[in-house]
């Protein structure tokens, strides 16, 4: 079966380092977005990435909207919709909540994780929509669902958005779990002390014409170790089995990928074996870093503003340093420490989530 | 055209309680540990239809589900707001939406894609297209789908989540399937609809459909909607009060009881669409 090709022609996010432009100059510059915060838990000092004043519909909004101004589109009318979210609105409920002191003016419509389609929606008319909630693998594993509906031609036009926004259900949650740092995260670093929650949005338009800025969506993959519903797999058998399977779905070798934009949330189990499962596929030693240093953990949205990301170290042809990182855990790996030009063909990006569900994209420049 | 090669039902009306601590006990005599009630409904569901078999470790698992897990959601919600204490661990894992998936996965021992496709209106179709798209690109050889839905103790909060009346019954269930591009030694074969349709445009695709075509429709379809299309053709009928994911009850049902080819439809905001099962000839 002859499959249609999938090209990122256009591309825009909020997070706590701005927009796509402020949010790259950000990264090359080595500078965290992250903010110490005491706002939702008194008690404990947070490091969270927020994206105030704006606010998340509005915001949806204002960011797909960008899209499509990009685009060659007039309109939405005849792309799909998918989101990928692990909050929904819940954060809408809570402040109901925290006003009412009771649960009768919350809508449980509002509440869920489709009332971000169903907006969009609302605003856009889009041909359909869905929403894919697999935590912090959601906006991933939207763009893989999307890469196969355009190769077996569902639909021509397709709109990722991938979107959480803070909330005390996830602050509190993984401060319960105990992963939260209190400071910037540090990927990689030895003695790391976990993640910030923080918040993102981000939309990528793919389609199966390419157009002069356009970027291609190669490969993904997906897989589940199954291992532990919070720990990764300690041998990174997941983590290695969903990256070589999106090299061959993409049609590459191991070799050709030229950056890894690593799930790298900061916490012990996470980047120890994502670095052990990059060490032991990517013998040739690509350079590697997580962006979150900079944008804090996005968690649903992580997999499209790192696909933003992706594209724009393409385009720039600029390799992501390594932020906060003085002495790495895992010395084999290449966690660069500047940015530097480099040609850059292909990238691969990593979203990890609980239970072991794992998911990596490879985006490249256009042959 | 995918096949079903496995199946596996759990329903239950609102007249009708079900014990899933029990129904497990039966099944193995350990329970697993920090798992709810929405999480052993998948794990049974799961259970029953794929029991005796040794599924091929990249086996795929996709589930679908209306309102997901929305009583451990509630559970949260009091434990923060209300008692405005920091959720339990063991709530905050099991509300993210994946974690059933993640149980049924380490209980089955696969570890190919792990989705949850969680939505209302459509929310079967549109799982069931992924996977007729995923098997016929060749992405996966083997797809245990399930559609999983819990009833909740508040009727009416559960009514207003799904947008139904107030006079429905509510049903929950834990239905699967397993499915493959391989015809050979299959229960039977499915098609999914790839496009909306509009009233007018269903009653063509029903003329078109051979007369011993059966019918059903799904839980969202009006009374009127079925004055029209019947036509003097055939119904199937199925006794199941409402969970968004039951159109998989419907189709595993049929290919248990019934006969020929069955086409089912299912409507949601005045849009329409229809799965077509064959059950082989004998």
């Amino acid at each position: 079966m002859q499959k249609n090709r999938v090209f990122v022609n256009a591309y825009e996010s909020l997070s706590c380092a701005g927009n796509t432009a402020e949010l790259m100059e950000a990264i090359y510059a080595k500078k965290s977005a992250i903010t110490i915060d005491t706002s939702y838990m008194t008690e404990h000092k947070a490091g969270l990435g927020s994206f105030a004043p704006h606010e998340l519909f509005p915001s949806l909004i204002s960011v797909t909207q960008a899209v499509l101004d990009q685009s060659n589109l007039e309109n939405f009318n005849e792309t799909l919709l998918i989101v990928g979210s692990s909050v929904g609105g819940i954060g809408k409920s809570e402040q109901i909540f925290f006003r009412d002191k009771n649960y009768k003016n919350i809508d449980p419509k509002e509440h869920a994780i489709s009332v971000l389609s169903d907006t969009l929606d609302k605003a856009f008319s889009f041909k359909d929509s869905r929403s894919i909630s697999t935590a912090c693998t959601s906006s991933a594993n939207a763009l893989m669902l999307a890469q196969r509906l355009i190769n077996l031609g569902a639909y021509n036009n397709v709109l990722i958005v991938g979107a959480d926004a803070l909330c005390y259900t996830t602050v509190c949650g993984f401060q319960a779990l105990g992963v939260l740092s209190t400071q910037e995260c540090t990927p990689f670093q030895t003695g790391r002390e976990g993640m910030n929650v923080a918040e993102g949005i981000a939309a990528l338009l793919l389609q199966s014409s390419q157009t002069d800025e356009s970027i291609e969506l190669c490969g993904s993959a997906g897989s589940s170790d199954a291992f532990h519903m919070t720990n990764p797999d300690p041998e990174a058998g997941g983590a290695i089995s969903c990256m070589q399977k999106a090299v061959e779905n993409a049609g590459l070798k191991i070799t050709d990928i030229d950056y890894v934009n690593a799930h790298g949330t900061g916490t012990q189990a996470n980047d120890a074996v994502e670095a052990l499962a990059v060490e032991t596929l990517f013998t040739h030693n690509p350079p590697m870093s997580s962006t979150k240093a900079i944008t804090g953990h996005t968690l649903g949205a992580a997999g499209a503003l790192e696909a933003v990301i992706a594209c724009e170290v393409i385009k720039q042809q600029k390799i992501a340093p390594q932020t906060a990182l003085k002495e790495a855990e895992n010395t084999t790996v290449n966690l660069p420490s500047e940015t530097y030009e480099q040609k850059i063909n292909y990238v691969i990006s990593n979203s990890f989530a609980f239970g072991g569900n794992n998911t990596a994209v490879i985006f490249g420049a256009v042959k | 055209m995918i096949y079903v090669h496995q199946i596996g039902t759990l329903n239950c009306n609102e007249n009708e309680e079900f014990d899933v601590k029990a129904a497990w006990k039966a099944v193995l005599p350990k329970s697993i540990r920090r798992t709810d009630r929405y999480i052993q409904l998948s794990l049974l569901g799961a259970y029953r239809a794929v029991e005796g078999v040794k599924l091929p470790q990249d086996t795929a698992l996709y589930m679908a589900s209306g309102q997901g897990n929305l009583a451990v959601v509630k559970r949260l919600r009091d434990q923060l707001y209300i008692n405005q204490q920091p959720p339990k661990p063991v709530d905050f894992i099991n509300s993210l939406s994946n974690t059933a998936g993640f149980y049924v996965a380490q209980f089955l021992n696969i570890e190919g894609k792990n989705l949850n496709v969680s939505r209302l209106g459509f929310v079967v179709e549109t799982t069931l297209l992924l996977a007729q798209n995923d098997l016929s690109l060749k992405k996966e050889k083997m797809i245990l789908l399930g559609g999983v839905d819990e009833r909740q103790k508040s009727r009416s909060f559960t009514q207003r989540t799904l947008g139904i009346s107030d006079t429905t019954a509510l049903g929950e269930g834990s239905n699967w399937m397993l499915l493959s591009a391989e015809e050979e030694g299959s229960l039977a074969s499915i098609e999914v609809g790839k496009v909306f349709l509009n009233l007018e445009n269903l009653k063509e695709y029903i003329d078109s459909l051979d007369e011993t075509t059966k019918i059903a429709f799904g839980l969202r379809c009006e009374k009127a909607d079925i004055d029209v299309l019947l036509q003097g053709r055939k119904r199937f009928n199925v006794s199941c009060d409402f969970y968004e994911s039951a159109a998989i009850y419907y189709l595993t049902t049929f290919i248990v009881s019934g006969s020929g080819e069955l086409v089912f439809i299912d409507r949601y905001k005045e849009r329409y669409r229809v799965i077509k099962v064959k059950l082989p000839t004998a």
